[in-house]
């Protein structure tokens, strides 16, 4: 019942997504393009490099498909309804998203040539500053439930959403979340207009379709964690709790979609010079203003 | 389509893929996007999706005529497309050394659906195919033989790199360098020594490539070049490093760890060939070319860069790539004149053609009217303004601006596209909104400020939006009797850098349209009456006559030798050529990103230059 929860939200979830994200690029709605696109690609080679490093290469997008998945499976859809419930999920979290580091270093390597190499390390330097800033955020909610179990981070946001109890918190988590996606304005390592595709640019056929689907895999795992942590998760009235977090995580998913269509791409220094300088000192704040909030409030 | 279907019976399966195949037409353009805007053709209204890689296309479309030297490049693009792939050529002529096109049809919105329509034909009945064959062509193959002749390099330990020597760059940078034609597929085919081509059977590996592998690992380690090995057992390599230091080359260091060769991975043996960077720290240089197909940079740009880290240290920007023998080609019958000049630029033909008539104007000949229903003005501003907007949608792309590169090739098109004063009136504040929008984007003034500044003093023979970003007051335009009618005053900016080359032209996009309305305001009026076409004359004795206009990128000037109804000699003077001299100083030492936006900001014409 749990899997099937999620592979429906991976499989629908993922095709609306993937139906914002060809309108991002594009400009246009094309419900169908999707699909056509992912058969398209299967239809075509798999071309390798000549020079690659062909396990690296081989291994980068299950690889990341893996991170996507993994991160996914500690967010629960409603109460009781998560793959694997950790004591320690909250952390989980993060420790999976190291993976997509591995897996985008390791596609920028694998296939030894210029533009992909150049894109991987780009990833690398920038995701020691996002790390940062999904771990910090994290800390702060977990304190206010007093527990690094997702569900109780949940249930502690019944009386206010931490979107608005800490809204620092959740502008940096979020913000994070979109580059660790590599979602536009964030895209230096695919950058289409600098880098050809980057590190997704040598790849074709099957292994582009892996590619591209762990990166909504990414994408749909990171939003469900922008609502269980901030959004209240299946929290609502009304309608069932799943359709709650659904609804929430394809909000929130759409959102990091479209927002890079209208913002050029940060250059690859300002992610980090923003990290360093600006987001780690505000999710301290973040945390010290929880940490006030929550010896004089009850919350 | 011999070279294009993949191998294999069209059966089963298959039969469903290829009905998706058909209906994602993934395309790849050359010469590049910008030609094919300016030719009026919409490609995504068309049914196409451009992509960025030709390793990511199904179709790979020519428009227009393409230079000899530009169909080489070409050669090597296809064939890093993966099967089953398809060629359309629009009005490109003879494509040689690429196959036969698989569509051909004119350089129309027409033919181009026409030819999209064929294109899902072939890719429905022929994606798989028993007859299919591997590509080969010439550019290809000689260079692939001349590097198994080349002896290996064993460098001694005076050995100084030379980065500009391509054959060292090659060999000592052992894999990093493999060959455009591993790259994105943006390069010249000049180090295609491997076949890009993948066998068909062969699992899209195939051995030439194996052996040559093997081969270059060898030359990378002999040469102290990095390796893959190397890194990953990165804790070794710190410990040689520290080693490597006090013992003079660590030699017995690397001897001892783990039963590997004399000297094996020693951070100082590594490095001691590699050029340094600005900061002192040795660095392998990567070669990556960016042109002459690169998609966010003008099509034809020849231009490659050596990479340290993400530090462009070093830039090569051959001139005319697209060389085509242009001054030879104007000499003929004076009436053939303005469309045989109006070929020079595919970014800018009713400029070029007005340069034409213009110079037969003041040899008194006979010239037909410019192309336009509107009149010159009309026609060239209309012109400068869609180029303008041609080039911010090209920039756009390059900023990972979604938004700015749809609407800014919308805008253009509607504006070539646009018959009568009306219709640019009622695209006059569209237009004006758009840009406002753009003006006012966050991060997009950030994003440029400070790129690529070229003082005005500096600038040599630089004309154009270029120079009048520079603080310089230079226009063609001034000098014409019927812009200093209209009050014209040109756009002037002293901050010299790329976003003052944004506001430049996103001012002169507003500025040419209010001139075409200002113009045909007068014109109504009654003052310019007979000014509508030229009378031809008797045939006039030899002479010699100059014109200049002021074309999008700059000042462009044509002389003329005439003897009675036959140019006998042209000289050609345009923009692009200086603008292109002033790549490197844009580029060098900048972070890549920042280089290509610089390199973009100058908006060269590759077609203009002719080597």
């Amino acid at each position: 019942m749990t899997t099937l929860a999620y592979l429906l939200l991976v499989t629908l979830g993922g095709y609306g997504l993937a139906v914002v994200e060809e309108w991002s690029s594009s400009g246009r709605w094309r419900p169908s393009a999707p699909l056509l696109r992912s058969v398209a690609l299967l239809a075509r080679e798999s071309l390798s490099p000549r020079l690659l490093d062909r396990k690296l290469f081989e291994a980068a997008p299950p690889l990341l498909l893996v991170a996507g998945v993994l991160s996914m499976a500690v967010l629960p859809l409603a109460p009781g309804v998560v793959p694997v419930e950790l004591a320690t999920g909250a952390l989980w979290l993060n420790a999976a998203l190291v993976y997509v580091a591995v897996a985008l270093l390791m596609a920028g390597w694998g296939p030894d040539a210029a533009y992909p190499m150049v894109a991987g390390f780009r990833f690398l330097g920038q995701f020691v500053a996002y790390a940062m800033l999904v771990v910090m955020p994290i800390t702060a909610v977990a304190m206010r439930a007093s527990s690094l179990v997702v569900g109780d981070i949940i249930t502690s946001q019944a009386t206010l959403w931490n979107a608005l109890l800490q809204p620092l918190g959740f502008a940096v988590f979020l913000l994070a979340a979109m580059a660790i996606c590599y979602l536009p304005p964030f895209d230096q390592p695919v950058a289409p207009g600098e880098l050809a595709g980057g590190v997704v640019g040598e790849y074709t056929g099957a292994r582009l379709v892996v590619m591209r689907l762990a990166r909504l895999v990414l994408v749909l795992s990171l939003a469900l964690a922008v609502t269980v942590f901030y959004l209240g998760g299946w929290l609502g009235p009304l309608l069932p709790a799943p359709a709650w977090s659904v609804l929430k995580t394809l909000a929130v998913a759409g959102a990091m979609l479209a927002v890079g269509r209208y913002l050029p791409r940060l250059r690859t220094d300002w992610p980090l010079e923003w990290g360093w300088k600006v987001g780690i000192p505000l999710a301290l704040l973040n945390i010290f203003w929880v940490g006030v909030v929550l010896l004089v409030a009850d919350l | 389509m011999r070279t294009g279907p993949r191998l294999g019976r069209p059966a089963g399966l298959r039969q469903l893929l290829t009905a998706a195949l058909s209906a994602q037409l993934d395309v790849f353009v050359l010469p590049g996007v910008d030609v094919a805007s300016a030719a009026g053709l919409d490609l995504e209204a068309a049914g196409a999706r451009v992509v960025a890689t030709p390793r990511h296309a199904t179709l790979l479309l020519v428009v227009g005529e393409l230079p000899a030297g530009l169909r080489e490049a070409a050669v090597v693009v296809y064939a890093q497309m993966p099967r089953p792939r398809v060629l359309i050529a629009l009005g490109a002529g003879d494509v040689s050394p690429l196959p036969l096109p698989d569509v051909a049809a004119a350089a129309d919105q027409h033919g181009l659906e026409h030819s999209l329509e064929e294109a899902r034909r072939h890719l429905r009945e022929g994606a798989w195919s028993l007859e299919a064959q591997p590509f080969e062509a010439d550019a290809l193959v000689p260079k692939r033989r001349r590097k198994k002749e080349r002896p290996s390099e064993k460098p001694g330990p005076a050995h100084q790199p030379q980065h500009g020597q391509m054959d060292h760059a090659k060999a000592g940078h052992g894999g990093m360098d493999h060959g455009p034609a591993d790259h994105g597929g943006m390069d010249h085919g000049r180090a295609a020594d491997g076949r890009a081509e993948p066998d068909p059977a062969g699992g899209g590996r195939e051995e030439p490539g194996r052996s040559e592998h093997a081969g270059m690992r060898h030359d990378a380690r002999e040469h102290g070049g990095r390796q893959k090995r190397g890194t990953q057992d990165s804790a070794m390599q710190v410990g040689d490093m520290q080693h490597g230091g006090m013992q003079d080359g660590g030699m017995q260091h690397g001897g001892a760890s783990g039963g590997m060769p004399m000297g094996f991975m020693s951070m100082v043996r590594l490095t001691q060939h590699l050029p340094r960077s600005s900061d002192g720290l040795p660095m392998e240089r990567v070669q990556a070319p960016f042109g002459p197909f690169f998609p966010a940079l003008p099509s034809g740009l020849d231009l490659t860069l050596w990479l340290d880290g993400d530090t462009v240290a070093r830039v090569v920007s051959a001139q005319g790539a697209a060389s085509r023998g242009i001054e030879a080609s104007l000499v003929g019958d004076v009436a053939g004149l303005p469309d045989r000049l109006a070929r020079v630029d595919p970014l800018a033909p009713r400029c070029y053609r007005r340069l034409a008539v213009k110079a037969l104007e003041a040899a008194g000949m006979a010239g037909p009217e410019p192309a336009a229903r509107l009149g010159w003005l009309a026609a060239v501003e209309l012109e400068r303004a869609a180029s303008h907007l041609n080039w911010l949608s090209r920039l756009g792309f390059l900023l990972g601006y979604g938004w700015l590169a749809s609407e800014a090739g919308r805008w253009q098109r509607a504006l070539r596209g646009s018959r009568n004063v009306d219709e640019v009136a009622e695209l006059e504040s569209l237009v004006g909104a758009f840009l406002q929008r753009v003006r006012r984007t966050l991060l997009l003034a950030r994003r440029l400020r400070g790129l690529g500044r070229l003082p005005g003093a500096e600038l040599g023979g630089v004309s154009g939006p270029v120079a009048r970003a520079s603080g310089l007051r230079l226009d063609a335009r001034l000098a014409d009797q019927t812009y200093q009618e209209l009050g014209f005053e040109p756009v002037v900016r002293s901050e010299a850098d790329a976003l003052a080359r944004l506001a430049v032209r996103l001012d002169e996009v507003s500025q040419s349209l209010g001139l075409v309305r200002a113009w045909a305001q007068q014109r109504s009026a009654g003052d310019r009456q007979g000014s509508a076409s030229l009378v031809p004359q008797d045939e006039a004795a030899s002479s010699l006559v100059a014109a200049e206009v002021e074309s999008p990128r700059g000042r462009a000037s044509l002389e003329l030798a005439v003897d009675g109804r036959r140019v006998v000699r042209a000289a050609l003077t345009t923009p692009s050529p200086g603008a292109q001299e002033l790549i490197e100083r844009v580029a060098l030492d900048a972070e890549l990103a920042d280089a290509l936006v610089a390199v973009a900001s100058l908006d060269i014409s590759p077609w203009e230059v002719d080597g």
